[in-house]
């Protein structure tokens, strides 16, 4: 219902896109139980932090948090009632969803015919890619890395399409449901890991893959249960650090890690670790760190021709940044 | 007041020397299209640079006197992609030929953008490694040109296509600036530009190197070559192939035109009452059980369709006869007819035996000659109409085939080019596939890196400024 609760809770399409046309900023929040402490906090401080769940008060925050983004001028979009399979051809392999719905869900209706999404759907627990609950728009905007990808591909390799909504209320799409097809630019694949700063995702087609051919991820776990039971008990001032790097600098980075390190990727040269937010592990050339819990730090864009054509981006697409302003880090 | 071909050849031959810059009308000829032959636009010059900055300084030049420029690779693009639309310059990649770097142990390569992508599995095979898109133009199409039309192959079914196989670029922006996107370590955070430049058609810059995966060698392959008396138990097979969740690592269609045109070109034979051949290939990193269980299931599915031969390739060298069919069969086609124009559109696989039903009875009707040979477990058909293009009612009548069996594709819910690309050929279909907000969307997407109209005008999108009117004199044109 819209103007209730917390926020707006759009239940068309075009109620969506009214609010986001209207809008003067953009805050927009779905499932996303794990993802949303590796956001970036935007101006208003929202997201980025590991505290929400952990804390019985947490409803009360969540609509004084609410009152603060409408006084600053934000409308608070909480998107939730796009959760349908639009479309699933089972022989072809190929799944139309809307961005709501949650990962299980659709790994359970697919899983009936014998085809999953790779994300690790055999099992989860309380490991970084424990992602059942959340919404596939999250997981495509966030694009974290997950236990599979070196074997499976990741969601730039599944998004066969992909329908947005731009900053000024536009519905578009991109790409289409063939498994294969170069016709005109693949502008789906923009706003996989975009953070939805470009446009919101809305529905995305998907190549689904037979679970009997999916492999076993090869994790090495590297932190007794107990401990990490521990941190993750209290993650008040500790978050995540994926960090992913070259052949060469693999081992070194593990090590470096040392007692932090919860499970070495190999296969990705993926390592997850938790860390407390003010310490740094080292970098090497070319990789890259995705961080919960550290608030601006969670994200950290740096090279400068990826920074410029990310700002020219941002401009054509969202010319007044009203889309999830901050999310990025670099506007 | 456009420059004078002269001046043109003057200005780039002080810049890259003169050797390196073609401009008589044998050069203007040769690069007046790509392999997509009907329609066709001279360059006024072709240059040959060896350096990412020297492709910068000629763009850059062309800049500032605001002449058009192509980026060109091996010209085997099939839509006109590396078409000079508006004439102006060829940038060849000819002889940025280098494979700069192995990186053995991150599993992939550095290589300038004209190295031939053959070349690049070459180069890594004794490590156990391959560059894994494989075009049929593989043996000379280079990996610049792969690039920029995504271009897929048999066994992308399995691998994917170039796009996931691109880890980072080097490309001469359409404002002559050098830019560096991607690198060695994949999948980090950021918008992904790696993604929007491949299959970009080259107008989003010149790419002048590439980070490339390599993908292990599979140590198990099988290979089997069936023959069935029907094309629909042929079509029928593959979506039953599909449908079991097998993923071959090749699943290739041939229909009785090419084994007509491969028996009359290597005298190769096939069971009587052979209608239609399917390749089936299946291989893995290890485990021959694996493969040996998958293509006892591949074979079982042929036999409950009417298969009548089932042959199944001992060593290598039966294998490669087994693929004779289908990579030659094509050059097999130069026999039958003066030309072939080789469509391009993708499908829902489980629609297959209807649309190839589609394919000959449009063929009938506008009495032109087709023969199939495609990437059946991909969805994407590849009818080949072969004619004589010396006579414009038939190459009007291939033309017009060919527009009607792309709109059953998009009526299907498939697309109007596979691996082809949109190039010239398809960019009038583009409205047919996407909303003006959608091609609007895209417009948006190009202008991250292309706002202005000198790098590779008239490709992609339909109707850019100053391209319409210089349409119509593309066709007509054959010499």
């Amino acid at each position: 219902m819209i103007g209730e609760g917390p926020g707006y809770e759009p239940e068309t399409l075009s109620e969506l896109c009214d609010l986001v046309r209207d809008a003067g900023k953009v805050l927009l929040r779905r499932n996303d139980t794990y993802t949303r402490a590796f956001r970036v906090p935007g101006p208003t401080g929202h997201f980025g932090h590991e505290d929400d769940d952990l804390d019985p008060d947490w409803h009360v925050k969540h609509d004084a948090q609410a009152a603060a983004l409408k006084s600053l001028g934000y409308t608070y979009i909480c998107s939730e009632a796009f959760r349908e399979i639009v479309e699933y051809d089972v022989t072809d392999q190929v799944v139309r969803v809307q961005a709501d719905i949650p990962l299980g869900n659709l790994n359970a209706e697919l899983a009936k015919h014998g085809q999953c999404i790779p994300l690790c759907p055999a099992e989860g627990g309380d490991l970084p890619w424990a992602l059942h609950g959340e919404s596939i728009g999250t997981l495509v905007s966030m694009n974290l890395p997950h236990g599979l990808g070196a074997q499976c591909g990741s969601w730039r390799d599944w998004i066969l399409g992909m329908t947005v909504v731009l900053a000024d209320g536009t519905v578009a799409k991109g790409g289409s449901k063939a498994v294969k097809n170069v016709a005109g630019y693949d502008v789906q694949k923009l706003f996989v890991g975009a953070r939805d700063t470009l446009g919101i995702v809305y529905e995305v087609t998907l190549r689904t893959f037979p679970l009997k051919a999916l492999p076993t991820p090869r994790l090495e776990k590297r932190m007794v249960d107990a401990e990490l039971e521990r941190r993750r008990k209290d993650m008040r001032g500790l978050g995540w650090w994926i960090q992913r790097t070259s052949a060469s600098e693999w081992e070194q980075a593990l090590a470096v890690a040392g007692e932090d390190l919860v499970v070495a990727d190999r296969a990705s040269r993926t390592l997850y670790a938790i860390l407390p937010a003010e310490r740094d592990l080292a970098r090497y050339p070319g990789d890259w760190v995705i961080r919960s819990g550290c608030g601006a730090k969670n994200l950290q864009i740096t090279d400068p021709t990826e920074t410029k054509f990310m700002k020219r981006a941002k401009e054509i697409f969202d010319p007044t940044g009203k889309l999830n302003p901050g999310e990025m880090g670099i506007f | 007041m456009p420059l004078a071909e002269a001046e043109m050849v003057q200005a780039l031959s002080a810049m890259l020397s003169p050797e390196r810059v073609l401009f008589d009308k044998a050069a203007q000829r040769v690069y007046d299209c790509d392999a997509y032959t009907v329609e066709r636009s001279r360059p006024a010059v072709v240059v040959l640079p060896e350096t990412t900055d020297e492709v910068a300084a000629v763009v850059r030049w062309c800049n500032e006197v605001g002449v058009p420029f192509t980026g060109r690779g091996a010209g085997t693009g099939l839509s006109g992609g590396a078409l000079a639309a508006l004439g102006g310059v060829v940038i060849s990649t000819k002889r940025l030929t280098q494979i700069l770097e192995i990186d053995v142990e991150n599993r992939c390569l550095l290589a300038q953008a004209g190295a031939v992508n053959k070349r690049l599995s070459d180069a890594v095979k004794e490590h156990g490694l391959h560059f894994a898109p494989d075009p049929s133009s593989q043996s000379v199409s280079t990996l610049g040109g792969n690039i920029a039309e995504n271009a897929g192959g048999p066994h992308t079914l399995k691998y994917g296509v170039t796009t996931q196989h691109i880890l980072g670029v080097t490309m001469v922006d359409p404002l002559g600036e050098v830019v560096v996107l991607g690198g060695k370590v994949p999948g980090g955070p950021g918008y992904d530009f790696v993604s929007l430049i491949v299959g970009s058609e080259g107008t989003l810059g010149i790419v002048t190197e590439a980070w490339v995966k390599l993908t292990p060698l599979p140590s198990v392959v099988r290979t089997a070559l069936i023959a069935f008396p029907s094309v629909r138990d042929a079509t029928q097979t593959v979506a039953d192939i599909i449908a079991s969740g097998t993923i071959p690592a090749a699943l290739e269609l041939m229909d009785r035109g090419i084994l007509v045109a491969i028996e009359a070109a290597f005298g190769l034979k096939y069971a009587s009452g052979t209608e239609a051949l399917l390749l089936v290939e299946c291989d893995a990193l290890d485990g021959t059980e694996k493969v040996l269980a998958e293509m006892a299931t591949v074979e079982d599915i042929c036999r409950r369709n009417n298969a009548l031969d089932v042959s199944i390739a001992q060593d290598e060298a039966e294998r490669q006869r087994l693929w004779t069919a289908r990579k030659k069969g094509v050059g097999a086609m130069g026999r039958l007819a003066p030309s072939i124009v080789t469509h391009d559109g993708v499908i829902p696989r489980s629609k297959l035996p209807d649309m190839l039903d589609f394919v000959y009875a449009v063929a009938a009707k506008h009495k032109v000659n087709v023969a199939n040979l495609f990437h059946a477990g991909d969805g994407n058909l590849h009818p080949c109409f072969y004619f004589d293009d010396r006579d414009p009612a038939q190459v009007n009548a291939v033309v017009e085939a060919g527009e009607e069996i792309v709109r059953k594709c998009i009526e299907l819910g498939g697309s109007i080019t596979g691996e082809h690309g949109i190039g010239v050929e398809k960019i009038d279909l583009m409205p047919l596939m996407f909303s003006p907000e959608d091609l609007g969307l895209q417009a948006m997407a190009k202008r991250i890196f292309n706002d202005g109209d000198l790098c590779n005008p008239c490709k992609v999108l339909p109707n850019q400024k100053s391209c319409v009117e210089h349409k119509k004199r593309w066709r007509g044109v054959a010499w």
